[in-house]
């Protein structure tokens, strides 16, 4: 009985133990940090070959993969009429050597399982330590012996204006485009792609670039990994030594001048519902110089962090105008730049231009706090910490310090140079940098809704306006409609301009046969319209049917390949407004709501803008010719999940056919881009029904 | 287009990143209450990687109540007992760290990258997440919120972001990969907070979970620290669900067709597969690669560059812990018809069922099989997910640094037989993605 007791006394007590044990921790007290650890930032040696070449390496023998990244450190160089040569020389040195073609290039480079990338002034490479011989054969012939083919430029020119095409009507790619242009007016860094420079691009240029800049005396190598500094030395000496050095050309240019009081720059997008505002201008900030650091730290507090920034919390937390606000500082050794930015809904644009503005002149002219500074600190030092797990951010500090001059131990001391920054410096620096005054305001949005809002922002009370290339827009004063236009009198007198109302209710049927060029294949396009609203159109390639669309009136039916699908609901109400023969003669009688807008400019030209609403709703905007009374232009915005797009269609080329005018040539822009041309245009063929 | 074919690269990702040349030296023990625990030393930068891995993943959920693994990632962001709502993040990014987390079919994992003089912080953040996080009627209202709108922003109206949900949907037909990570949003609306507690109750136990640890520790601080925070932590009290579900084998190809609102059509094949970790799933990811890893495989160069059908086009398997699929997927180039580049697609998935890949290609795929693996392992925080899931799933830690020795086992021979064993019609579904305008 004893012994029982004992062991259930032993047993209250080593439960009593547990519980103690567990007692003892107060989950409430968050863990205090231990010691800052130090954080070491790990060695690199640097050497030169006899060519000049710098030659960075920076040992990391976790795994067994080395990479190569050399860069060409030259001046920017104004490349005028056909911009975009420089990036095209960079990522076109990967598509043929004297040696080898773009196939055995890509084959060599998959059969070791490595990387060889070619871009802008540079190259990198990367696989495992046994291919690395095989890969820096690859690569320095790449580097020596490019030989730029003309068929690889077609192709890369093709391929960046489908691009630059596809981001034609986005917002935030205009913004970023403009303000680029903008912010450095008569300097290299504002000089914009467009369809126009990459057609100028010419494989001499780009030999003429590669053949005067492509030097081993300004370029680094930069070698990371699992290699001796031994065993680069010889590696350097055998791939790049051959590499003959020259002299290269440097080119100086002016730093802008400074903007006087706030400029309000306008891209007009018609109808959009959301702003791309930017605020932005060039600074005077080096990298590695004395104020980078708290420079940097200033804008942080302004409009870094994740959630903490002062623009997030003023603009998204407080007053709910968009998503997202930041803004960034960039230190450069030519010039850098200032930008802050947000989307916001249209109706509260100019609100949030003063919240920025206001938020630029609170941090000059109040201190900042405590916490802000010491959170900012915590966040920076975090970051920096991270980043040293990489051995690529060892390489990036050795490059700097070797391209810009910055002291040996500039990042050594980063942290202590970070942590001494007081809150009277962050005020000099948001003094120096934080300059709304000289800034400039960059807005895509729908001019006729914020243009008048915004003018009061502006140092001089005016505008200016600008294209989507950045192009400067006349100032349009706005036309008065004359006394006695209408809706109705425009599209009378757009009938009259075609060949009047008889000749046109002459027409029973009408054939048109057009084509298109879509990546080179062309598309024929057959369509028949017969009154009073049958309509069939078929697309065809090469021969063989890809999709037919036929409408009796009644009923629309869609194949293609994948079968037939009948249309219902508002497509089919809207295709009835569209298929009906002459629909400008008839718009009453069809539901059409027509709305004489204004007169904008197309082209240089005046058009009348008459909104039309179909019965479902669907709102296209036409655009007539004031002077000779065609209709020219119709644009219609598409919201897609992606966001809103204009989808234009420009009328051109009209021809008479039976004494009406047809437009021969339709230039699609927006989500799809093509060119329409219209081969032949039949009327009164006697149509059959069946067609339809 | 950019976008498009971004969106398209993120859903091929591959699976295999487990191994690397130099070893990865880890320890690992139980607690008590059953929590697995992972402690890998890394001194060279003073950060340290803290994750938890949940064994709960969608397959664990009721087909009723699909999305709540995932929603649970959410939830667990909305604060604990002893952190206030909306503070957890904010006490990470003070103490200079990040953080996130990830659901699959298998599993959820939540990680902190911190200095490492934080590493207490990080274990007190998990713990108080495992021990007792807040699944109240606030947070659970406004996740609710969130994740329809991330349904709305990720999968409705991302280009071909229902890509893997219809895939699926038709490819199992039993098993609980039939539906996707997001599940059905009606099921997350139409909840009561008792079954999200309940979820809770049952998956975010010690013994459900690995609590992996890499980077500049001291192990035996750290392994004392471990238990202060987490050697109470109850034993989880109920059964855990597990599905033992095998999907019926397949005699009979599907075929559909999807309108999703995309600029390009899209033909995708899915055919099933076995379970990763095992020797067919090796030599399958081989196969993959073979069709589309590099500038110079199958697919690109025949589709892409010398037919100059398709815009782009990728392969791979998708990493399942139960027997999965092997995805095909091709954008087709503007006017061409889907049908021709499917056509061309199966010719060929027919080249390698008939004819032996060539001894240069094979040493190619494991070239790249193994310069993948070897990067797959840099950071600290993927190689604790790593060792965590290889003991997660294949009770084997060590594979991290065995298993580039099963793909350097593959030959030729077992291309071939996977290929005719796996890439058959009747084992596949073949997917058009067409632009809501054909439907009209």
């Amino acid at each position: 009985m004893k012994k029982y007791k004992q062991i259930i006394s032993l047993l209250v007590v080593s439960l009593i133990a547990v519980v103690n044990v567990s007692a003892q921790l107060d989950r409430s007290i968050r863990p205090e940090p231990g010691p800052a650890p130090e954080i070491k930032i790990g060695e690199h040696h640097s050497f030169t070959l006899d060519n000049g070449l710098k030659v960075i390496v920076v040992e990391n023998h976790k795994i067994p993969v080395v990479s190569y990244q050399l860069t060409v450190d030259v001046d920017p160089v104004m490349e005028n009429d056909a911009v975009g040569y420089v990036s095209f020389t960079g990522d076109l040195l990967r598509s043929g050597t004297s040696k080898r073609s773009k196939a055995e290039i890509d084959e060599q480079i998959d059969f070791i399982g490595a990387n060889l990338n070619t871009y802008t002034n540079g190259i990198y490479a990367q696989s495992l330590k046994k291919h690395t011989e095989t890969l820096l054969e690859i690569m320095s012939d790449v580097l020596l012996n490019p030989v730029f083919p003309e068929s690889e430029l077609e192709k890369s020119k093709k391929q960046n204006i489908s691009g630059l095409k596809a981001s034609e009507t986005d917002p935030n790619a205009i913004s970023s485009r403009v303000a680029q242009k903008l912010r450095f007016p008569n300097h290299p860094y504002g000089e914009i792609e467009t369809e126009e420079t990459i057609e100028k691009i010419t494989r001499e240029k780009c030999l003429d670039y590669y053949n005067t800049y492509y030097k081993p005396n300004v370029s680094y190598l930069v070698v990371i990994g699992d290699i001796t500094v031994k065993e680069t030395k010889k590696i350097a000496e055998k791939y790049f030594g051959q590499w003959k050095k020259a002299e290269v050309p440097t080119h100086e240019y002016q730093f802008p001048n400074k903007t006087i009081g706030t400029r309000i720059a306008m891209v007009h997008k018609d109808d959009a519902v959301q702003s791309v505002i930017s605020v932005t201008y060039p600074v005077n900030l080096k990298p590695g110089s004395a104020d980078a650091i708290a420079a940097n730290l200033t804008n942080e507090i302004l409009g870094g962090g994740v959630f903490s920034g002062r623009l997030m919390l003023n603009l998204r937390e407080d007053k709910g105008y968009t998503y997202g606000a930041r803004s960034s500082l960039r230190t450069d050794p030519y010039i850098g730049y200032f930008q802050a930015g947000a989307q916001v809904g249209t109706n509260v644009t100019d609100s949030a231009v003063v919240e920025f503005i206001y938020e630029m002149n609170r941090i000059r002219n109040e201190k900042v706090s405590n916490d802000d500074i010491s959170l900012t600190k915590n966040v920076s030092t975090g970051s920096f910490a991270r980043s040293l797990e990489r051995p690529q951010t060892i390489a990036r500090f050795a490059l700097n310090t070797q391209r810009y001059g910055l002291s040996e131990d500039y990042y050594k001391t980063y942290l202590e140079k970070l942590n001494a920054v007081s809150i009277d410096e962050i005020q000099q620096m948001a003094k120096k940098y934080i300059t709304p005054d000289h800034a400039i305001v960059l807005v895509v949005g729908d001019k006729n809704k914020l243009a008048d809002r915004l003018k009061a922002l502006d140092a001089d009370g005016k505008i200016e306006f600008y294209d989507s290339n950045g192009n400067p827009v006349k100032e349009e004063t706005k036309k008065s409609i004359p006394e006695g236009v209408t809706a109705q009198t425009v599209i009378d007198n757009y009938i009259e301009a075609i060949g009047g109302k008889e000749n046109l209710e002459n027409i029973q049927d009408i054939t048109i046969e057009a084509s298109t060029n879509m990546n080179g294949m062309e598309i024929k396009q057959k369509t028949y319209k017969k009154a009073p609203n049958k309509f069939a159109m078929i697309m065809s390639m090469n021969g063989s049917v890809i999709m037919q669309q036929v409408y009796n009136g009644e009923r629309a039916i869609v194949k293609s390949f994948q079968g037939e699908q009948e249309l219902t609901g508002e497509d089919l109400e809207n295709l009835k407004v569209e298929a009906a023969l002459n629909a400008e003669l008839k718009y009453d009688e069809l539901g059409v709501n027509l709305t004489l807008e204004s007169i904008e400019q197309v082209e240089g030209k005046d058009a009348y803008k008459i909104k039309v609403e179909n019965p479902t709703g669907k709102t296209t905007y036409d655009f007539f010719d004031v002077e000779s009374g065609l209709h020219i232009l119709t644009k219609e915005t598409i919201v897609a999940p992606q966001g809103e797009f204009t989808q234009m269609q420009a009328f051109l080329n009209y021809q008479e056919v039976d004494g009406v005018k047809f437009p021969f040539t339709i230039k699609t822009s927006g989500v799809q881009n093509m060119e329409l041309t219209i081969e032949s245009i039949e009327v009164n063929t006697d149509l059959g029904d069946e067609l339809f | 287009m950019k976008n498009l074919l971004t969106t398209l690269m993120l859903l091929a990702f591959t699976s295999a990143i487990f191994a690397q040349a130099n070893k990865i030296e880890f320890e690992e023990y139980d607690l008590d209450n059953g929590l697995h625990v992972i402690l890998h030393q890394d001194q060279s930068t003073p950060i340290v990687a803290v994750t938890v891995t949940y064994h709960v993943g969608s397959k664990n959920e009721k087909p009723e109540r699909t999305g709540f693994a995932h929603f649970f990632e959410h939830l667990m962001f909305e604060g604990t007992k002893n952190i206030d709502r909306g503070e957890y993040s904010e006490i990470v990014e003070k103490a200079g760290g990040t953080l996130n987390a990830n659901t699959s079919n298998d599993r959820t994992h939540y990680y902190e990258i911190l200095p490492s003089n934080q590493l207490e912080l990080g274990l007190w953040l998990e713990s108080e997440r495992m021990l007792h996080a807040k699944v109240d009627s606030i947070g659970i209202a406004t996740q609710k919120k969130v994740v329809i709108e991330e349904y709305k922003q990720s999968y409705e109206n991302r280009p071909y972001g229902t890509l893997l949900i219809e895939t699926c949907k038709r490819a199992y037909e039993e098993h609980p990969y039939r539906w996707t990570t997001i599940g059905d949003p009606e099921h997350i609306r139409a909840a009561e907070d008792h079954e999200f507690q309940e979820f809770y109750n049952m998956f975010y136990v010690p013994n459900n979970a690995v609590l992996s640890i890499a980077g500049d520790i001291d192990m035996k601080e750290t392994k004392k620290l471990v238990e202060k925070y987490f050697g109470d932590i109850p034993k989880g009290t109920k059964e855990i669900y597990r599905p033992n579900i095998v999907e019926p084998i397949k005699d009979k190809e599907i075929r559909d067709t999807v309108y999703d609102n995309i600029q390009l059509p899209a033909v995708i094949q899915a055919y099933h597969l076995p379970a990763m970790g095992t020797e067919d799933y090796y030599a399958m990811d081989l196969l993959s690669t073979l069709l589309s890893g590099g500038q110079s495989s199958r697919l690109n160069k025949t589709l892409v560059d010398e037919k100059q059908l398709a815009l782009f086009a990728a392969s791979f398997p998708l990493p399942f812990e139960d027997p999965g699929l092997a995805l095909n997927y091709t954008i087709p180039n503007m006017g061409v018809d889907p049908k021709e580049l499917e056509d061309a697609m199966n010719l060929e998935i027919e080249k390698v069922r008939n004819e032996l890949i060539s001894d240069q290609e094979l040493a190619k795929l494991k070239n790249q099989i193994e310069n993948q693996i070897v990067n797959g392992n840099t950071a600290l925080s993927t190689r604790a997910y790593n060792l965590a899931i290889n003991h997660m799933y294949f009770n084997n830690t060590n594979l991290v640094n065995t298993e580039i020795d099963k793909y350097m086992a593959v030959t030729k021979e077992d291309i071939k037989r996977v290929a005719n064993k796996y890439f058959r019609d009747d084992n596949r579904v073949v997917l058009y993605y067409l632009p809501k305008s054909q439907k009209q």
